[in-house]
């Protein structure tokens, strides 16, 4: 009998911690780090990786800019970067490294203190730098960079500790989605000697690699 | 709970994401041949993944362009036809053994460059997977398939005795390619030689345009013109003999075919004889042999035409040269007083001098043999000049007027022999390394000899004129140089492809362009398929 109130009492703190809280008590500023991973289908890939996918890193701060009907609108700035390497025809090594800045709004609506869906559209610009090495005697390197737009359409899942009214709080993301990108046009030409005075150069054209696919990311969420 | 699953669930999507693996193609080595001079281009034939890129040099101030195609895979014989104008490949073709793999046809690609793009595939003509080698007529409108013998075919049985007539100037059909099984005492084909049109009976008789096929120990004779008739085998040697023949040249006479045979004490003479066929497949002509023997084993083989008689001139292995008449047997010899073994006549066409040497035991001497009333003349014909270096090898210049005569030294390069007049002058060429790959370029602005050596980043030029010698730097060792008119493309052999174009002979620097990575060209907007 003396049992009971106190399972009651621990039931109704529980619940009062699950209810979803004042949303005006709930921190403005966010911090992610986040890895992700997308599945790349496109041809040019495959000289670029072994297989499919492409892992990433990324850092992110958020802000919230107004609420708009139950949930709040947020815009994010955010940094990625990724590596890959393969080895082409026994003979050349490619390794790419991919950065890209993204901005982007993202509408949360919580329907609980602890669970908050989101919705995530980005756009942004994507450099690639990749060096081919010819793994021969009196191998050779190439380099090059170029640049291209980038666009995101994710859905995620945030899943917060669940606190009554903190200052600081931290919790998980879980997003999925597509990613597109306009193409990534590379050209061969050696690096050489600046200071040397040498016959004019002609480099090739390597020809241009989509990165769009499907995505799916995991990330670590501070809010303040 | 649940929040445990939402977590594993996006992982467990996360590693699924990462199982879509690229083609096996990509692993595999290149399999590059070339580059090969076709059609006013230079062009490399990448077997691996079945494509061909052309390089045209550009032409009246024009800047070099490159182009690729597709071409089957697996090549495994590329060459030009004899006129140049025509690139044919001939391809394994291939299995597919995983679902995700296409199979191809093997078979026979001609392709038909053309300036400033890709070549064209004009014809694909089907053949037996293990035909791997090609002969090919000199006017490039029939050519013989045939298997190299080499091991590692991959069914079940292989008749290395199989050859494949086509006719280039038909497209495949039923009778095109026409497969055929030369009749064999136990070889294998090692060539296949094409007549000139030949009558029968000579000198009136119909044209015959034939294919022989030589092997071990015999000679098989195949009508071009009637490929369904039956093949004529000749041996070489007597059943009972164990002597090993194995026929190395052949030449033609108006009515005679001549054969040189390696292990033989004699040459080969087969005269066809016309005769009446009996059934549809039976042939319209007879080869019967004899050795129109000079009692000395020949090395080298010359046929030429001086009083109008077709006349023989060998270079035995006793060291000297014997003189055939080819219509009566009858001999001469005339003594030569060191090794010799072979013979370079000169100019190509109705030559007037022949160039003796030996290459099997370089010595510092040539001799020259004046052909003009040389069945009278005999040694009076001979004369001997020597050199300071050994002589390696004789090549004669396109314009027949001179002779590049390749020492391998280090110091005397090569030297220009002239072959104009009775002095027969010989100018040494004195340079760095061996010379390692070299062509003869020509143009406006005059003739001249490029070549390259392993190791040394340098063009050499030499003007056949006046024998002035040039040099251009190159930014990267050399692997071989050829020309395209005036138009000199030095290869430096790097596996992405790398080439120097040089406009012209005496171009400066500044003039000239290195073309680099083009056998990787479009590499990212190309999938590759297993």
């Amino acid at each position: 009998m003396r049992t009971c109130p106190r399972s009651i009492l621990t039931a109704l703190a529980l619940g009062a911690l699950l209810l979803p809280g004042p949303l005006a008590a709930r921190p403005k500023n966010q911090l992610s780090v986040r890895v992700s991973q997308s599945f790349i289908p496109g041809a040019g890939y495959d000289a670029l990786s072994a297989n499919d996918h492409l892992a990433q890193g990324e850092l992110a701060y958020g802000r919230e800019l107004l609420e708009l009907g139950r949930g709040r609108l947020w815009v994010e700035a955010s940094w990625q970067a990724g590596a890959k390497s393969a080895s082409l025809f026994g003979s050349f090594q490619t390794h790419t490294l991919l950065q890209s800045v993204t901005a982007s709004a993202i509408y949360r609506l919580p329907i609980l203190p602890w669970l908050v869906p989101r919705a995530r559209v980005g756009l942004g610009v994507a450099i690639g730098s990749l060096e081919l090495s010819s793994t021969g005697a009196g191998g050779s390197a190439s380099h090059d960079r170029a640049a291209a737009f980038t666009g995101q359409v994710l859905l995620g899942l945030e899943f917060w500790i669940p606190r009554r009214r903190p200052r600081v709080n931290f919790g998980l993301v879980v997003e999925g989605g597509a990613s597109f990108q306009t193409p990534l046009a590379f050209a061969l030409e050696p690096e050489v000697d600046d200071e040397l005075r040498r016959i004019p150069l002609a480099g090739s054209e390597l020809g241009s690699v989509g990165l769009s696919g499907g995505q799916l990311r995991i990330g670590v969420m501070m809010e303040f | 709970m649940l929040a445990r699953r939402s977590v594993l669930l996006p992982l467990g999507l996360l590693l699924a994401a990462g199982c879509g693996e690229r083609a096996r193609l990509w692993g595999v080595p290149l399999a590059v041949q070339g580059p090969l001079k076709a059609g006013g281009q230079a062009l490399w034939v990448d077997g691996t993944r079945g494509a061909v890129f052309a390089l045209s040099p550009g032409e009246g101030g024009a800047a070099p362009s490159l182009a690729s195609g597709a071409l089957p895979r697996n090549a495994s014989f590329v060459a030009p036809t004899p006129a140049g104008d025509l690139l044919l490949v001939l391809s394994r073709g291939k299995e597919a053994i995983y679902r995700d793999q296409s199979a191809e046809e093997p078979g026979l690609s001609v392709l038909r460059p053309s300036a400033g793009a890709a070549p064209e595939l004009v014809r694909f003509y089907p053949l037996a997977a293990g035909l791997d080698r090609l002969a090919v007529a000199g006017d490039g409108k029939q050519a013989v398939a045939y298997s190299s013998g080499a091991p590692g075919q991959a069914g079940v049985f292989h008749n290395p005795n199989e050859v494949a007539l086509l006719d280039l100037t038909q497209p495949p059909g039923p009778e095109n390619p026409v497969r055929r099984t030369v009749r064999s005492f136990g070889s294998a084909p090692i060539g296949v030689v094409f007549s000139p049109p030949m009558p029968i009976p000579a000198p009136s008789g119909p044209a015959h345009s034939l294919a022989l096929v030589l092997a071990k120990g015999y000679l098989t004779f195949l009508d071009l013109g009637h490929p369904s008739r039956r093949e004529i085998t000749v041996p070489l040697v007597k059943p009972e003999s164990s002597e090993s023949v194995t026929p190395a040249q052949v030449l033609f006479s108006r009515e005679t075919v001549f054969v040189r045979a390696d292990g033989a004490s004699d040459l080969y003479s087969l005269t066809l004889a016309a005769r009446t066929p009996q059934a549809p497949d039976e042939n319209d002509f007879l080869p019967s042999i004899n050795q129109p023997s000079s009692g000395r084993t020949p090395l080298d083989v010359a046929l030429f035409r001086d009083q109008k008689r077709d006349l023989l001139l060998t270079a035995n292995a006793s060291g000297d040269l014997a003189l055939i008449d080819a219509a009566t047997s009858q001999f001469s010899l005339i003594p030569v007083g060191s090794p010799v073994d072979t013979l370079l006549l000169t100019p190509r066409e109705e030559p007037t001098l022949a160039l003796v040497y030996s290459k099997r035991s370089p010595a510092p001497r040539i001799h020259f043999v004046e052909l003009k009333g040389l069945a009278d003349g005999l040694t009076k014909n001979l004369t001997t000049r020597k050199l300071d270096q050994a002589v390696h090898q004789l090549v004669a210049t396109p314009d027949g007027k001179q002779a590049l005569v390749v020492h391998n030294d280090a110091r005397t390069v090569v030297s220009i022999l002239d072959l104009v007049g009775e002095h027969h002058t010989v100018s040494p060429i004195h340079g760095q390394l061996p010379l390692g790959s070299f062509d003869f370029a020509s143009g406006a602005a005059g003739s001249y000899l490029v070549g390259v050596s392993a190791g040394l980043s340098r063009l050499g030029l030499l003007d056949l004129a006046n024998l002035h010698t040039a040099d251009l730097r190159l930014d990267s060792s050399p692997s071989r140089v050829l020309a395209l008119g005036d138009r000199i493309l030095v290869d430096h052999g790097a596996p992405e492809g790398r080439v120097t174009v040089v406009p012209r002979a005496g171009a400066s620097r500044d003039e000239c362009q290195v073309l680099s990575g083009f056998l990787l060209a479009g590499l990212l907007d190309r999938e590759l398929e297993d």
